[in-house]
């Protein structure tokens, strides 16, 4: 039986209660409108001095790029709406005859988002008529959402701010809800949902495939980017994670042109032996204009990118480094690149283009196209998933292309139609080189590692066709949307993991001597997944807004989902026959009720917004794992050699026992994950042109992947000396402790099966509270504070090895281990950004991010080539916390972690990293040439501030290589020798990016 | 202020979505991978009376009321049952896995062992696995029985060093190259000395020491030969302090020096080769002629087996198994 933690129980009843109460509350005045993914709306109320109504009056939507206009007239009630504006920065003027006209300047639209705007007009007396111009008022928004810790970035501040990155991959910096693994509330990428212009793009195997799609999606092409929870309303996609959504910029009547370029050297900065020499281009630039007067616009733009960051030594330096470094050259393998300063890289070629027409009074019609090839990609952060696969990735080619077609059917219904294509191949096709990449290498005792499990040479394309159709009706209170979407995502995956294998020494004399343990996934190199998915939903909205101020929308989608079905998974009759479980048996087709229900309350038709809102999302399930479940079919086979290797090179078949067939099954009714989401937020100004905001959000996402060992021997054969269940007999190699082959399998015919079942759950409670001033008067800042709580029982691990996915603990204990703080527990989030600048004809602009937050937990356990349990992972197993083990009670006295838990088995992610600072700033002088031409060039200072994060120490124990495995002579009980480890909790690789110095010009024609 | 209306239709909105939400809800056991379904194991206990390692229906016998276990791979304990009729016992619903069988040790006890079955195997979740179990004494060479505790059955493995009908008392004398033993009361049957045999029986001693007292008696195959030790007449007399008992030997340039007939009838001669003399017994059953060659003086090189000498303690006599054993100068 499962049961909420009382935390997460609480602050579920709160929301509940906070979400009753703005239902069961009185309204007051105000007014909305409906939500789409692709535009916002701009309405309100125009009176007199009065107080009157007035009719009539024009009010004009003007686009601060563009420059498009958009004019609406206000109703007998004065009322007005702006509908289908597109995100971004605009100018609004209220004009009527008799009274002098006001401008509003800088009122940011956000997709999905009703931006209220009432004014008085002042009747014009005498011959003089002023334009009354001010700044629009403050405002966080929500980018449809419902907590606006979810930070939207609008173009003008894209342009504004410091880019340590340039491009989708880098939003994550600008959200308090963010944290530096690319997780999201709490879940990782492989959750997450990325749209374009309010198209779902298809979801990507793993981290790194996410975090290139979103690399090639460079910043200078969206006039709006954002990164948030999803929205109740239903035409956004549903998604069990984040959502990082993007809408590109747009034509206007007005020719323009915009270029930028960058250049950055350590030339330009200082050059240190501990710095890598790193080179920095990026140019490129946005041409806009009309292509047909008033009708038809386009947009064409071009970026050509090479970032180069240097980044301190993968490895913090310590005595074994060298001897590391030693014992790989005595075979020809060069680690330097581990030891010394190195470059993280990124080239791009990217283009765009975008057009805009008005194909009748009532038709618009755009098309958008991005194309990118990322030639380089070496991020150095925790993208990678593995510190040791740094190193060269494969060349990405990506194409996203789109058309929608707006249509003012009638007055009362409004059709929107889109339809998008995607494309991502990625390939890599040197000559095998295992001197230059070697397999993944573990060195015991002194914590070092390196290579990758993981063959370079791959060669994946994905592809997807998306769409929507969306009707919004309007009658009376009421605003209906109706519709259908659907994604049929395509994949043509190789096999991923454990091709190029994994080699275990126990210390670096004995990778010298090339004596230990090597395993890899030994099979056909051409096995692939070519498979395709679907998702087909209808929906159904109401929105209702029974008086101005108050607006409520129920709806619900229906999402007929597709997995792979049995014909693309071969079906393994041995394990059939063992077992009675089908391999094939994926649960195809199923279909799920996704409702959702919001309010909006504007209490006194003022500033201050009461936002609620409960929702289900469902989402596809991990393409990753998909592919995983057809590739390994049981006829591919792990091959374990132990004793004299050949390391760099594979052991040669015939020295070494057969592979043994494993495989990988779905779980019953395997599903993608499913999140109920509960939010609330008030959010207003509180003058002086500051708004403010406070938002809870509680998620509860279950149906996560949990992965188990189907063909564990599910008897206990031992136990050590803490009590460690022990599957089966133990084997030690001076500090390396293994399980002997297939002494701990269920059925010898097979090494792992693993099942993943769509069980895990994942609870999150965070609390918000941002504000900010608007870019404007010289001095701007913004600020977002995130307090969250993540727990969950699933093990996301390191998707690159399945074997970190295995529940350490299971059988023989009294609750599910997994069962507590998630890998992505980060209590504290902050952010705060600020420009300042001094009018004038050349005018200084300083703005500067700052970012914060708590360190990544970790569990204690041990070093990598230690497999306590014997149940074939060495990369997964948790410390029993004892003072009596050599050294462990000067080790527990500094970490209190270990403290609360002596004489038990560690809690998981019991203990919690450093903290990480960030900080980039920038210095721009702007000029205006000839009335025309605005020339702006920017110093941009990326890692002024950058603390070191990388993968700890977490092993709290080391095997004694000198000791021997005491084993008890009915062999069940093993009594492992073990002394402290008194490097627990520091760093063993390392990302630590160093400063550098960027100048940049920026034209605008 | 919100009307009645309104409320009530709010309310009941979120009670809709509430039911809706709950609804949705699947029980996380439906999602749960399991190998659930068992096997079955099919378990037949015999008596190996053929010790053959199979199932003979005509010399092997089922066997009635035996415990046995299944212990599955790393288990600590057994789970037993009883073999219920001589059909064999099934075990449904096996959990899925590698198990060994293993016979309780009270059918067991300490002269029965395993003849085939006690290896490990896979009980699969679609199969029925048959497991002929056979159980059979255990099996000696004339080293260990001689070492064995007397009154135990055995079955003895070793080679004939001489037929049941050599010297007229169903004595066969069986080796395995290093030590030899006696077989008492074995039936005349169709090997000869040099096949290899297999004897049932019981462990007991005469004369000082151990023999097998015949029940059951093999053959099981071809003629070997086999090399007598070659002794002095004066270690031949003590069977080198006992460790020939029963062993075939050889003697060379041994003098008669007295020749006599005992109440049974057999011709026995006193010959010493210079280290001291032994007593030589001509069974009655064999034809010894001429026989007038063995007269006092005359010089014998002689192949037999040595027993212990009824009449003396240890004292062994040998024992030629025919003429052709035997040459005289």
């Amino acid at each position: 039986m499962r049961h909420r933690t009382g935390w997460y129980g609480r602050a579920a009843v709160l929301s509940a209660l906070l979400v009753c109460g703005a239902v069961l509350a009185g309204p007051a005045v105000g007014t909305a409108s409906a939500q789409s993914p692709l535009t916002g709306v701009i309405e309100g109320v125009i009176r007199d001095e009065q107080g009157r109504p007035l009719s009539a009056v024009a009010v004009t939507v003007i686009s601060q790029s563009t420059g498009r206009r958009q004019i609406v007239r206000t109703s007998r009630s004065g009322r007005y709406l702006a509908q289908a504006v597109a995100p971004g920065a605009y100018d609004v003027l209220v004009e009527r005859l008799g009274y002098h006209p006001e401008r509003v300047e800088g009122l940011i639209i956000a997709a999905g988002e009703t931006r209220v705007l009432s004014l008085a007009l002042m009747t014009v007396e005498g011959d003089e008529v002023r334009i009354r111009t001010r700044p629009a008022p403050a405002a966080l928004s929500t980018v449809a959402g419902v907590v606006p810790s979810h930070w939207y970035i609008a173009g003008a501040k894209i342009a504004a701010l410091p880019q340590g990155t340039s491009d989708m991959a880098g939003l994550g910096a600008l959200s308090s809800s963010a944290g530096t693994r690319f997780d999201i509330d709490g879940l990782p990428a492989s959750t997450h949902a990325v749209t374009v212009d309010g198209l779902q793009l298809a979801k990507r195997p793993r981290t790194y495939d996410t975090f290139t799609r979103l690399a090639s999606l460079p910043l200078a092409f969206f006039e709006m980017a954002s990164v948030g929870s999803g929205s109740p309303d239903v035409e956004y996609p549903g998604q069990g994670g984040g959502l990082l959504s993007a809408h590109t910029v747009r034509g206007g009547p007005t020719s323009k042109l915009r270029v930028h370029a960058d250049i950055g050297s350590d030339a330009l900065t200082f050059s240190s032996d501990d710095v890598a020499s790193y080179q920095t281009y990026r140019a490129g630039g946005l041409i806009s204009g009309p292509l047909a007067g008033d009708t038809a616009s386009f947009v064409l733009g071009v970026d050509f990118t090479r970032f180069q960051t240097p980044f301190a030594s993968l490895w913090v330096p310590d005595a074994s480094v060298a001897d590391v470094l030693a014992a790989a050259a005595d075979h020809g393998v060069d680690l330097t690149a581990y030891s010394g300063p190195g470059l993280a890289e990124l080239e791009r070629v990217a283009a765009f283009g975008r057009l805009d027409a008005k194909i009748s009074e009532s038709s618009r019609i755009n098309a958008t196209a991005t194309l990118a090839s990322l030639p380089t990609i070496v991020p150095f952060n925790d993208w990678t998933e593995s510190p040791a696969a740094w190193q060269g990735n494969p060349e990405a080619r990506e194409i996203f292309a789109a058309v929608t077609l707006q249509s003012e059917m009638s007055d009362e219904v409004f059709s929107e139609t889109s339809i998008g294509y995607e494309r991502s191949e990625t390939s890599r096709q040197d000559p095998l080189n295992l001197q230059a990449d070697p397999p993944e290498t573990i060195i015991a005792s002194v914590g070092r590692s390196f290579g990758s499990q993981e063959r370079r040479n791959v060669d994946m394309t994905t592809w997807s066709f998306t769409g929507r159709q969306t009707f919004h009706v309007r009658t009376g209170d009421h605003v209906l949307k109706l519709g259908l979407a659907g994604i049929i995502p395509h994949y043509d995956l190789p096999w991923f993991y454990g091709r190029s294998g994994e080699y275990f020494f126990s210390a670096p004399a004995d990778l010298r001597s090339r004596t230990g343990r090597f395993q890899h996934v030994w099979g056909d190199d051409n096995v692939r997944a070519n498979f395709d998915t679907r998702r087909i939903t209808v929906f159904a909205q109401d929105t209702w807004r029974p008086r101005p101020g108050i607006e409520v929308t129920g709806g619900a989608r229906v999402s007929a989902f597709r997995n792979i079905d049995s014909t693309v998974v071969t079906a393994n009759y041995e394990w059939f026959r063992l077992t009675g479980l089908q391999n094939t048996a994926t649960n195809r087709s199923y279909t799920l009720i996704e409702p959702r229900f919001a309010i909006m309350l504007k209490p006194g038709g003022g500033d201050l917004t009461l936002r609620a809102g409960v929702w289900l999302d469902t989402d596809f399930a991990d393409p990753g794992i998909l592919a995983e479940v057809i590739t390994n079919d049981g006829f591919q086979g792990m091959r374990r050699v132990a004793g004299q290797v050949a390391w760099p090179q594979e052991p040669a078949l015939g020295v070494s026992p057969d592979p043994v067939p494993s495989l990988t099954m779905l779980g019953p009714e395997f599903e993608g994950p499913r999140s109920s989401r509960l939010e609330a937020s008030l959010s207003g100004a509180i003058g002086g042109g500051t708004a403010v905001s406070a938002g809870v959000s509680v998620r509860r996402t279950d149906r996560l992947p949990r992965r188990k060992d189907l063909n564990l021997s599910p008897t206990v054969a031992a136990t050590d000396q803490f009590g460690r269940p022990i599957y089966g007999p133990l084997i030690k190699d001076g500090a390396l402790l293994f399980a002997e082959p297939l002494g701990n399998r269920r059925f010898v015919e097979f090494d792992h099966a693993f099942g993943i079942e769509a069980t895990g759950e994942s609870r999150y409670v965070g609390f918000t509270v941002a504000a900010e001033r608007p870019f404007a008067n010289g001095f701007g800042v913004w600020a977002s504070y995130t307090w969250s709580r993540t727990e969950d029982d699933w093990l996301p691990g390191n998707p690159r090895d399945p074997l970190s996915q295995l529940n350490p603990l299971p059988s023989g204990q009294a609750s599910d281990w997994r069962n507590g703080r998630s890998d992505f527990d980060v209590p504290h989030r902050a952010l705060v950004g600020f420009e300042a600048s001094i009018p004038g004809k050349v005018e200084p602009r300083v703005a500067a991010l700052y970012r914060f937050q708590s360190g990544y937990p970790f569990t204690p356990g041990f070093r990598p080539g230690v497999d306590a349990n014997a149940d074939g992972s060495a990369v997964n197993d948790v410390a029993w916390i004892d003072q009596s083990v050599p050294g462990a009670s000067t080790v527990l006295s500094s970490w209190s972690c270990l403290q609360s838990q002596a004489g038990g088995f560690a809690e998981r992610n019991a203990c919690r990293g450093p903290d990480l600072h960030a900080l980039d700033a920038r210095l721009s002088l702007s000029f205006d040439v000839a009335g025309s031409t605005d020339v702006s060039v920017v110093v941009d200072a990326i890692n002024l501030i950058a603390t070191e994060d990388g993968v700890v120490d977490n092993a709290l124990y080391l095997v004694d290589p000198g000791a021997d495995l005491i084993v008890s002579p009915d062999g069940r009980n093993y009594t492992v020798p073990l002394v402290a480890n008194p490097d627990f909790g520091k760093l063993l690789s390392r990302f630590a990016p160093q400063r550098s110095l960027r100048l940049g010009l920026r034209v605008g024609f | 202020m919100i009307n009645g209306n309104l409320s009530l239709r709010l309310r009941a909105s979120l009670i809709t979505m509430c039911l809706v939400f709950t609804a949705c809800e699947t029980p996380i056991n439906e999602r749960i991978l399991e190998i659930e379904t068992g096997g079955a194991v099919l378990v037949f206990l015999y008596r190996d009376d053929n010790v053959n390692g199979a199932f003979n229906a005509g010399s092997d016998v089922p066997v009635a009321d035996a415990r046995f276990a299944l212990r599955m791979r790393g288990a600590e304990t057994d789970d037993f049952t009883t073999q219920t009729d001589t059909a064999g016992f099934g075990m449904a619903q096996v959990p899925p896995g590698r198990y060994t069988l293993k016979v309780d040790d009270s059918v067991l006890g300490d002269s029965l062992e395993l003849t085939a079955g006690g290896t490990e195997f896979t009980v699969a979740t679609t199969d029925t696995v048959r497991q002929n179990v056979g159980i059979a004494y255990i099996t000696v060479t004339p080293s260990e029985a001689r070492v064995t505790p007397l009154g135990r059955r055995v079955w003895l493995n070793g080679v004939a060093l001489n037929a049941p009908a050599s010297f007229g008392d169903s004595t066969v004398h069986v080796t395995d190259g290093q030590r030899s033993i006696r077989a008492f009361a074995v039936r005349p049957a169709g090997f000869v000395a040099g096949d290899s045999v297999l004897f049932l029986g019981r462990l007991t001693q005469v004369d000082g020491q151990p023999v097998l007292e015949v029940n059951t008696q093999i053959q099981r195959g071809q003629q070997v030969t086999v090399v007598p030790d070659s002794i002095s007449t004066g270690s031949a007399a003590d069977a080198a302090g006992g460790a020939l008992d029963a062993a075939l030997v050889r003697i060379f340039n041994a003098v008669i020096g007295d020749t006599a007939t005992d109440p049974a009838g057999n011709r026995v001669f006193t010959v010493d080769d210079g280290s001291g003399p032994v007593r030589m017994v001509l069974s009655r059953n064999r034809t010894w002629s001429p026989i007038n060659q063995f007269v006092i003086g005359a010089t014998i090189e002689g192949t037999g087996v040595l027993a212990p000498d009824p009449a003396q303690t240890s004292v062994w006599v040998l024992k030629p198994r025919a003429r052709t054993d035997l040459l005289v100068f």
